[in-house]
């Protein structure tokens, strides 16, 4: 978008993505597991979401699971409300990563960071999906 | 002539009672129907989940997660046995973690409850109410 800078600060009110694996059956029944906000081994400097402001639901849906994806939708003022930062991290050729740097791999079995899993959980506003795996 | 200090119109107490599945709401039997139905619900999330992860553990490999081992899968089985013998109450679920874990979750209303089995075969219980950690136990690790 003209004027956007995806180095720009994360607007509250603007909404996140967070790409679950459908094969790990944490959003089942229409519940979602404080699980899907578990760090991964690579989530060093905290979880990745994707800004909607830059990235497209299906883009945001595209990965390697074979399985397909849901995508959370949070909003970035919901989770500040709650202590939870949010961050722009850009990368080439993802210019709406953001971050949470509060909740990374090596803290994720504090209590602190078992909390913010679980809220996140409850803050989800709506599960978008399934997408079905990438063809290419 | 010997004297019963009991009363020959009442019975002793009941120490037991067989729960049937055509009463279930009678107090006397209503402890015993919840206990039958929590049993039910761990018999199935074993038979029909963890022994079935059991057999097939790709199914549970994703990208950049790993997946639960057949020993972590087969561990979550002997504790979810376990927590059914102690009348445990059910799980809402069981999910794998994104690190070779296990989690069994139950939420009750505002309070959410989860027990984590590592890939390590640590065990760690937490309780949280309104989103808060009430209680967090390590209940060690579990060996075969």
């Amino acid at each position: 978008m003209p004027g956007e800078d995806e180095t720009d600060p994360v607007d509250d009110e603007e909404l996140l993505f967070r790409r679950i694996p459908a094969s790990m059956r944490w959003y089942t029944e229409g519940e979602l597991s404080p699980e899907a906000f578990d760090p991964r081994t690579d989530e060093t400097t905290g979880i990745s979401f994707y800004r909607a402001k830059f990235t497209s639901l299906q883009q945001a849906a595209k990965g390697k699971s074979r399985g397909g994806y849901y995508v959370a939708v949070l909003r970035a003022g919901d989770l500040r409300n709650h202590g939870i930062r949010v961050v722009p991290r850009p990368a080439l050729g993802n210019p709406g990563h953001a971050e949470l740097p509060d909740l990374t791999c090596q803290n994720r079995l504090t209590p602190e960071a078992s909390e913010r899993k679980l809220r996140m959980a409850e803050l989800c506003l709506r599960i978008e999906g399934p997408f079905p795996p990438a063809t290419d | 002539m010997l004297e019963t200090k009991a009363s020959p119109l009442i019975s002793s107490p009941l120490r037991e009672a067989v729960s049937t599945s055509v009463v279930t709401d009678e107090p006397i039997t209503r402890h015993y129907g919840r206990q039958s139905r929590a049993r039910e619900r761990w018999e199935a999330l074993i038979d029909y989940q963890l022994i079935e992860w059991g057999r097939n553990p790709s199914q549970l490999e994703d990208e950049d997660i790993q997946a639960p081992s057949k020993m972590t899968i087969h561990l979550a089985t002997l504790l979810a046995g376990a927590l059914s013998k102690f009348d445990f109450p059910a799980p809402t679920r069981i999910v794998p973690d994104a690190h070779g874990g296990i989690v069994f979750e139950r939420r009750d209303g505002n309070a959410f409850e989860s027990i984590r089995l590592s890939a390590g075969g640590s065990v760690e219980y937490c309780f949280f109410e309104n989103s808060r950690l009430v209680s967090h136990e390590h209940w060690g690790v579990i060996e075969d």
